[in-house]
């Protein structure tokens, strides 16, 4: 079946040479939202908008600050669900009183607003504290989701993570309720996980796939204690002409500092006649050409169910594709994630592989 | 583009042909049936029912033997392909089994392909098919002309090439340049080839199949994005003429390739870093024109490799990134020694264009 997938997907796109533009139109419309008399308007998109009722807004997070602009036709009081949040972030910007929830990544208030536009900005305490601290990164889950608690449960124990990253392919279909499924696994972290999407997500509407409507948009960037953090859409093979026009923002944002750029595809595979990367080569020096110049520190990539170290155009890359997937055999790796600790007053990055299950 | 060929494909097509003489075929001695109605109820019966039963036009058209032959040829092909794929699978892609399992994807595909083509062509094709190929190589080409690109990635759309082959004995050496009227971008390919059987310029060939080992060195230049690759590539090359298959095929022909290449990319600034490509392909090509004096073909391909101004395909979900591009590449004799050749490419980008072609020597 999974054969059968594959040639109708291939003879899909066969001839079409914009497969992502689509994708990253429809992106545009991630973070905003307008009913029952409010109107939503997350910055830069960092949040999926998941649900606005007449006293509720609900938001998916994929970044650890969030700047939220509501516009209320009348005063009056909602109740702010923002799911896949840091555990101890705050609110700002409005009168505000926490609710208690059982997850810890689910943070609640209940917020008062005037008429007219309130900025709110939700952030952890520590948002700008230069000092050293750890994220993890993963990827390629897919039909390993009953197992993804032997992964969850082992960084669960990792000291001091603030969040993961997920570099695309959570689900073997990108299906809503598969999904769903990984959201609410998710919920035994301690830590929110950031996600850009893979191929395996774009399932049936490959142009508006439910990612967007759960998780948020596939590439964005944002900045957490002095290192700037950029995941880009990759997941049909190649970067979106729309999401280039982006990137240039982004990368001069993160000049200067530590940046990470994470994808799912590989710009190139670090075993190149597999070539388990972009449809074209030409492309991925380009993309990589404009990292390197940009002063990029770190690419991570999914895609290759192994574990890699590699350099391209000189920026440290890493595929981590560990997550759960058929494995890449006779490669000693097996399940894996991995662990940055994130230096920024040294401007460096320092990596590390935690194995959950050795190699088949 | 270049076009691609190999000889995995062309060795299992061979073998479906169980080393049948030229021409040969159900009852050698006489015509295949060749009534319009009977060709047209053929060839429709290979287009439909004919994509899962390969060699089903050829049944109706009483040409049974091909028929079964090219049936052999599509269960060969899918059982390659089949085989590549679950070998893929069940290594994850391992770089130590991976190249192997990969060719035999492509090929398999390949002969699928040729063997569906052929199908309908056999089909339909009149008694001497459609062309005769050159029996004698003709020991200089040369070509001028232009290309159109749309890639959504870069800004260079027109593209002037120019190529020269020039042909002693075995030994050819092909020189071909791609330089961007409206960008900083060019591509050079040098290469040279040796041909192991098939037609040369000092002695004619019994048909126009051949096996060649080429190499080629190619470097291609992105002025505006600052980087250039330079590879150095080996693969076999190899055509067969499918009048070995069946009769009602004369005036056919496939193509298949297998190689590899390696080398470097360099961005300005930056140390260089290793390169590498794995080479493969197949074509289903027409011979054009009977003409002694002319000389013509037309092929539609795949090629695997994913540099270049094509690249692979930019396909959407589980196949993304996987799949090289398609190629379709006609060249036709007009006035004696000129000619024109046209080609189209669709991969990362669309490619079309038109050639002036010169060729001295060569004959049916």
């Amino acid at each position: 079946m999974r054969i059968v997938v594959c040639v109708a997907a291939l003879l899909w796109g066969a001839g079409c040479v914009e497969v992502a533009e689509e994708r990253a139109k429809n992106e545009d419309r991630i973070g905003r939202r307008a009913a029952h008399g409010l109107a939503v308007r997350v910055d830069e998109g960092l949040a999926a908008v998941r649900a606005l009722e007449a006293d509720r807004v609900e938001l998916w997070a994929q970044a650890p600050t969030l700047t939220v602009r509501l516009d209320a036709a009348e005063a009056g009081e909602w109740t702010l669900d923002l799911r896949n949040a840091m555990p101890d972030a705050v609110l700002e910007g409005a009168p505000a009183r926490a609710v208690g929830r059982r997850v810890p990544t689910h943070r609640s208030w209940r917020v008062t607003l005037p008429a007219g536009e309130t900025t709110l900005r939700i952030a952890p305490p520590d948002a700008e504290d230069p000092s050293p601290w750890t994220f993890v990164a993963f990827a390629d889950v897919q039909d390993r989701l009953d197992g993804v608690q032997d992964l969850f449960g082992r960084m669960a124990t990792e000291p001091g993570v603030r969040f993961g990253l997920i570099s695309g392919d959570l689900t073997e279909q990108g299906d809503a309720s598969t999904l769903r499924r990984f959201q609410r696994n998710m919920e035994t972290l301690p830590f929110p996980l950031f996600a850009t999407l893979g191929n395996h997500e774009l399932g049936a509407d490959t142009d508006a796939p439910p990612f967007h409507r759960l998780f948020g948009r596939g590439s964005f960037s944002f900045a957490y204690r002095g290192v700037r953090f950029t995941l880009l859409d990759s997941a049909s093979a190649t970067i979106a002409p729309r999401t280039y026009d982006k990137l240039g923002g982004w990368l001069a944002a993160g000049r200067g500092g530590l940046h990470l750029v994470m994808m799912h595809i590989p710009p190139l595979d670090a075993f190149g006649l597999r070539n388990g990367a972009f449809a074209s080569r030409g492309e991925a020096h380009k993309l990589l050409g404009l990292l390197a110049r940009a002063g990029v520190d770190v690419t991570v990539y999914g895609h290759v169910h192994t574990f890699k170290a590699y350099t391209n155009v000189g920026i440290d890359a890493y595929i981590t594709g560990g997550g759960g997937a058929i494995p890449e055999r006779l490669d000693g790796i097996g399940r894996h994630f991995m662990t940055f600790r994130a230096e920024p007053a040294a401007g460096r990055v320092v990596p590390g592989v935690v194995r959950i299950s050795p190699a088949d | 583009m270049l076009r691609p060929r190999l000889p995995i494909t062309l060795l299992l097509l061979a073998a479906t042909a169980s080393a049948a003489p030229p021409a040969g075929g159900d009852a050698a001695a006489e015509p295949p049936a060749n009534s319009v109605g009977r060709r047209a109820a053929a060839g429709a019966t290979a287009v439909a029912p004919g994509l899962v039963v390969h060699g089903a036009g050829h049944f109706v058209r009483g040409e049974t033997q091909t028929g079964w032959r090219l049936l052999a040829a599509e269960g060969v092909g899918l059982g390659s392909a089949v085989g590549g794929v679950a070998g893929l699978a069940v290594t994850g892609a391992s770089p130590r089994t991976m190249p192997v399992f990969a060719w035999m994807m492509i090929h398999g595909v390949g002969l699928f392909g040729v063997s569906y083509l052929a199908d309908i062509y056999g089909s339909v094709a009149g008694p001497d098919g459609s062309g005769r190929p050159l029996l004698r190589a003709p020991w200089l080409a040369l070509e001028l002309g232009h290309r159109f690109v749309y890639d959504p990635i870069f800004d260079y759309g027109h593209l002037a090439i120019v190529g020269a082959e020039w042909r002693h004995a075995f030994f050819a050496l092909e020189a071909q340049g791609l330089l961007a009227g409206d960008d900083d971008n060019q591509r050079v390919r040098v290469a040279p080839r040796f041909r192991l059987l098939g037609p040369r310029p000092d002695r004619p060939a019994a048909d126009g199949g051949f096996v060649d080992l080429r190499s080629a060195l190619v470097w291609h230049r992105y002025g505006t994005e600052r980087f250039s690759t330079t590879l150095l590539e080996v693969a076999g090359r190899g055509r067969l003429d499918l009048q070995h298959v069946g009769r009602t095929l004369r005036g056919a022909f496939a193509e298949a390739e297998l190689g590899i290449a390696t080398g470097a990319s360099k961005h300005e600034g930056f140390d260089a870093e290793p390169e590498e490509l794995l080479l493969g392909g197949f074509a289903f090509g027409l011979y054009l024109g009977h003409a002694r004096d002319g000389w013509g073909e037309v092929a539609l391909g795949y090629d695997h490799r994913h540099d270049g101004y094509v690249a692979g395909l930019k396909a959407v979900g589980l196949g993304s990134g996987v799949a090289g591009h398609f190629t379709l590449d006609a060249r036709l004799g007009l006035f004696g020694p000129w000619g024109v050749g046209l080609e189209g490419a669709i991969g990362s980008a669309w490619l079309g264009g038109v050639s002036l072609l010169y060729r001295a020597g060569g004959e049916r």
